[in-house]
């Protein structure tokens, strides 16, 4: 099947300078291809650049060397306002900790992005998000705040706040980690069903072999080398 | 901008004590601002109106006359020519001003001018029986008069400016030593030694202790056979509609009459005009050092809660928001509590001004006083609303870029 390429990484490095003398080199020239629709895990060990990895996909951070694409778009040609429309448009985030805003309810968080690109979300934005939240069993808890949520239900509205603005590609860095494992697991097999209902791509950094053993492929990153682990 | 506005004011609403504080900081400022202004630019006001309400604004007159000296005489160890200790008055240094009419029809031509006139001054005693008291004779047309010195609004008793011929209006300072009633008979001696009998037409109070005391006015033919002026005058006074106009007006009025001494009120008023200077310095600096002192306190509480709000503002970046969408959340956010704090800043002002400008002194002359007048003007208060909102907002801009600034996979680290 021919597939289009929503994430590609080439020779891409990222070094951090600890000082005046000393710099560390993370990630030593990773090449990677993520397809549309694919659920890949990256596994590895802490410190080993996984994050890295995902922040520089997500346009949050810049490479050293070497070249991303997300959707065909190269992320160092981008200035600052190209780099936060890429990710409004394209990409969506799920972090360990769900970081909902606790002013706003479940709802309104849910339709943040949208809020950021259009200013207001739209009566279809709404609808949609709405059929998301529904989808992930919150219909009932559209008008809660953050904090009048359990932790499950938090990072379940962080999930559907990833991908109410329609992105190419979630990126979601160690999204069960926070969670207990019945609720990881639920949590997981949510995002797994979605990715493949909307046709999203997923990037999911884990340290949970069960869940990355679920996951369409398996990429492993060790001492800033990466390399696909074959099921 | 909608989307900016949304977060910045849920900020503000589930801010609570910080945004109470930030609030009421805003509004204690204005409410100084204002009150600081108001009350000096109210006592200024007073000042200033009783002061220059009996004043012209710029006056001209013959010039003064020059120490003559005595032909041929010299002293003994010198060449030096001996002067008369008198000034000697000669053809060309008259005392008078004998084409008043033709000088008020040229001044005409001032722009801003309310009023010329022209006038007989000089000094004189009031006299009732053994009793005498030194004053400032002015005489001039009545109805005239009123228009430069506004008398009408002052008269406590009597008539003003319907005076007859031999009729003279006093200050009530100057009654009271008297002890004059209306329609007594006084005599008026004036410095050239000539003497009149004038009836007592009214009593007047400005408030101005030197004008209540020691200014008289009777009418200008009368004050011209005083001082033996036939009918020339001793100046033409005039009144402009800004007092302040008179740096533009005097040195046209100079250009116009060159042989002339031309007076502005500014000369011989040095002291009141340095002090009235000196208030606005301390009015200006009061307001610039409660302006800074409100935006420090303001920029560092948002410092504060740009830094508790730090992760967010990683997220919102991680959704798409860019650094300018951060920046106008805060300014908003400054904008919010600026308008905010400076509007019940104003009605506080207008509270406290509204009761110390009720406040009065015990009533003098039957004519009520008050301690402390204000000025409740809208200037004021239009003045100090955009200066502490433009200050505020100004304020909020540190913070505001440095959250705009935060790099979102920092502050998610944690």
């Amino acid at each position: 099947m021919d597939r289009a390429v929503i994430a590609e990484t080439r020779q891409l490095k990222k070094t951090y300078n600890l000082g005046t003398e000393k710099a560390v080199e993370v990630l030593h020239g990773v090449d990677m291809v993520a397809y549309s629709g694919e659920f890949i895990a990256i596994i590895g060990q802490s410190g080993s650049g996984k994050s890295t990895l995902l922040n520089i996909l997500g346009a949050l951070d810049t490479p050293s060397a070497g070249t991303a694409w997300i959707d065909g778009i190269e992320i160092s040609s981008l200035d600052a306002r190209g780099l936060a429309k890429l990710r409004g448009q394209k990409l969506g985030f799920v972090f360990q900790f769900h970081h909902l805003l606790e002013e706003f309810t479940c709802l309104e968080n849910v339709l943040m992005p949208v809020s950021i690109q259009k200013g207001a979300p739209e009566p279809a934005d709404t609808a949609y998000a709405k059929e998301l939240l529904a989808r992930v069993g919150l219909s009932s808890q559209l008008h809660k705040r953050a904090n009048q949520m359990s932790g499950g239900q938090q990072q379940r509205t962080a999930i559907v706040r990833a991908l109410t603005n329609r992105p190419r590609l979630v990126l979601a860095d160690e999204p069960t980690g926070n969670l207990d494992s019945r609720s990881g697991a639920e949590v997981f097999a949510l995002m797994r069903e979605i990715a493949r209902e909307l046709g999203v791509t997923f990037l999911m950094v884990t340290h949970d072999d069960r869940l990355a053993a679920a996951a369409d492929r398996i990429l492993r990153i060790e001492d800033g080398y990466l390399q696909e682990v074959y099921k | 901008m909608r989307f900016e506005s949304t977060i910045a004011w849920r900020h503000l609403r589930t801010g609570g004590g910080t945004t109470l504080l930030i609030v009421i900081a805003v509004a204690i400022a204005t409410m100084v601002i204002i009150f600081v202004n108001g009350s000096i630019a109210g006592m200024s006001k007073k000042l200033m109106g009783n002061q220059l309400r009996t004043l012209a604004h710029i006056t001209i007159e013959p010039r003064d006359i020059q120490p003559m000296a005595l032909e041929n005489t010299h002293t003994a160890q010198n060449d030096a020519l001996v002067y008369t200790s008198e000034p000697q008055q000669t053809f060309q240094q008259s005392v008078r001003i004998n084409s008043g009419a033709e000088i008020e029809a040229q001044l005409q031509a001032v722009p801003g001018l309310k009023t010329a006139l022209s006038q007989v001054q000089g000094n004189a005693f009031v006299l009732k029986g053994s009793k005498r008291q030194s004053v400032t004779l002015v005489g001039a047309d009545p109805e005239q008069e009123e228009r430069l010195i506004s008398l009408r609004e002052s008269l406590l008793a009597g008539r003003w400016p319907e005076i007859g011929p031999d009729e003279v209006v006093v200050g009530m300072t100057l009654a009271e030593k008297l002890r004059l009633q209306l329609g007594d008979r006084v005599r008026i001696q004036s410095s050239e030694g000539l003497t009149q009998v004038f009836r007592i037409a009214g009593f007047f109070y400005t408030g101005n202790p030197q004008s209540d005391e020691s200014q008289v006015y009777v009418p200008l033919k009368a004050a011209q056979s005083l001082f033996a002026m036939g009918t020339g005058v001793s100046q033409v006074a005039i009144k402009l509609d800004d007092p302040f106009a008179v740096d533009e007006a005097g040195p046209r009025v100079r250009a116009m009459f060159p042989r002339l001494k031309v007076k502005s009120w500014l000369d011989d008023n040095e002291q009141m005009v340095n002090g009235f200077r000196t208030q606005t310095t301390i009015r200006t600096l009061l307001t610039s050092f409660m302006l800074i002192t409100s935006s420090c306190a303001i920029a560092a509480v948002l410092i504060v809660s740009v830094l508790q709000k730090s992760k967010q503002i990683g997220i919102l970046k991680s959704m798409g928001a860019s650094e300018q969408q951060i920046l106008r959340i805060f300014t908003m956010e400054g904008l919010g509590v600026a308008v905010l704090g400076a509007l019940l800043g104003c009605v506080g002002a207008y509270v406290l001004l509204s009761l110390v400008d009720g406040i009065t002194l015990p009533a003098r002359y039957g004519r009520v006083d008050q301690l402390a007048p204000v000025a409740l003007n809208g200037g004021i208060f239009a003045g100090a609303y955009a200066a502490v909102v433009a200050a505020t907002v100004l304020a909020a801009q540190w913070p505001a870029r440095r959250a705009a600034r935060l790099d979102p996979v920092e502050v998610l680290r944690g």
